[in-house]
């Protein structure tokens, strides 16, 4: 229903309604802004870069090819402006980071405060990978698990994304015990 | 590794501010408000055919001055297309 209602609307705004991109965005404005929240974790970065990953689409949207599904074509988008985000941002982020888990490893805590900073230090260290790791890592997870939608986003055969999530793991294991 | 599933799985989700949709709806308009800058093709034609008249002219002309203002039509002509071309990439550029 959500693909035909996409089509259609994408239709009417290539013929020169621009106005029918509203429902698509009311549609889809949740997903894109959760899915910028995962990567940068910043409520309001990630708004500015859920309206950058929009206003990108609208003017690329002759380029959507019918084979994928509009959602898939617009996730795609959004993860190339979070990706440009980072790149520019990821040595500040890195100091940061540094600081925030050494915090993490030397406060004393209870048991509930300790499991929360245990799942922020998690967090951090997906958010430290390489892109190539914590890309499908953050859209596998963000799309329940769904391991074809995510290798259709990023774009990559089910055997490299399986791959990479594999050594995802492996590598945030090995980052989380040497902070034990 | 369970926990580290466990601590992606349950990621918590943020709602988007109350005009995120009618912010990017604004963008959306104030960026087609001007409409793209249609390229002139059919002057631009219309050029070339001139052009290629005035280089005939000029091949079959018996006197040497005829020939010399028909070398100078093809020169303004050829000047007309490119700042004509040059122009419209310009504005597009600035838009």
């Amino acid at each position: 229903m959500e693909d035909e209602q996409d089509a259609a609307d994408v239709a009417r705004v290539l013929a020169g309604e621009a106005q029918r991109f509203e429902p698509i965005v009311a549609r889809w404005q949740k997903p894109v802004l959760n899915l910028c929240w995962r990567f940068v974790r910043d409520e309001g970065r990630a708004e500015e870069l859920a309206q950058e990953a929009f206003l990108k689409c609208f003017r690329s949207l002759g380029q959507w090819r019918r084979d994928a599904r509009f959602s898939t074509w617009l996730f795609s988008i959004a993860i190339s402006v979070c990706r440009s985000h980072l790149r520019r941002f990821e040595p500040l982020r890195d100091a940061l980071g540094a600081a925030m888990l050494e915090e993490l490893a030397t406060e004393p805590h209870d048991e509930r405060v300790a499991a929360g900073q245990r799942a922020e230090r998690i967090r951090k260290a997906v958010a430290d990978l390489p892109p190539l790791y914590r890309e499908p890592l953050v859209v596998y997870y963000f799309h329940d698990e769904d391991l074809a939608s995510t290798a259709r986003i990023l774009d990559v055969g089910e055997g490299t994304l399986k791959a990479r999530l594999h050594r995802a793991r492996e590598a945030l294991r090995k980052v989380l015990k040497d902070l034990q | 590794m369970n926990e580290i599933e466990d601590v992606l799985r349950e990621e918590r989700e943020i709602e988007p501010s109350p005009f995120f949709a009618r912010r990017v709806m604004a963008m959306i308009r104030a960026e087609t408000q001007f409409a793209p800058l249609p390229f002139p093709w059919k002057r631009i034609a219309s050029a070339i055919v001139l052009l290629l008249v005035a280089i005939a002219a000029g091949l079959d002309a018996p006197e040497a001055t005829l020939r010399a203002e028909s070398a100078i039509a093809v020169v303004i002509v050829l000047v007309s297309i490119v700042t004509a071309a040059m122009t419209v990439s310009l504005l597009r550029r600035a838009r």
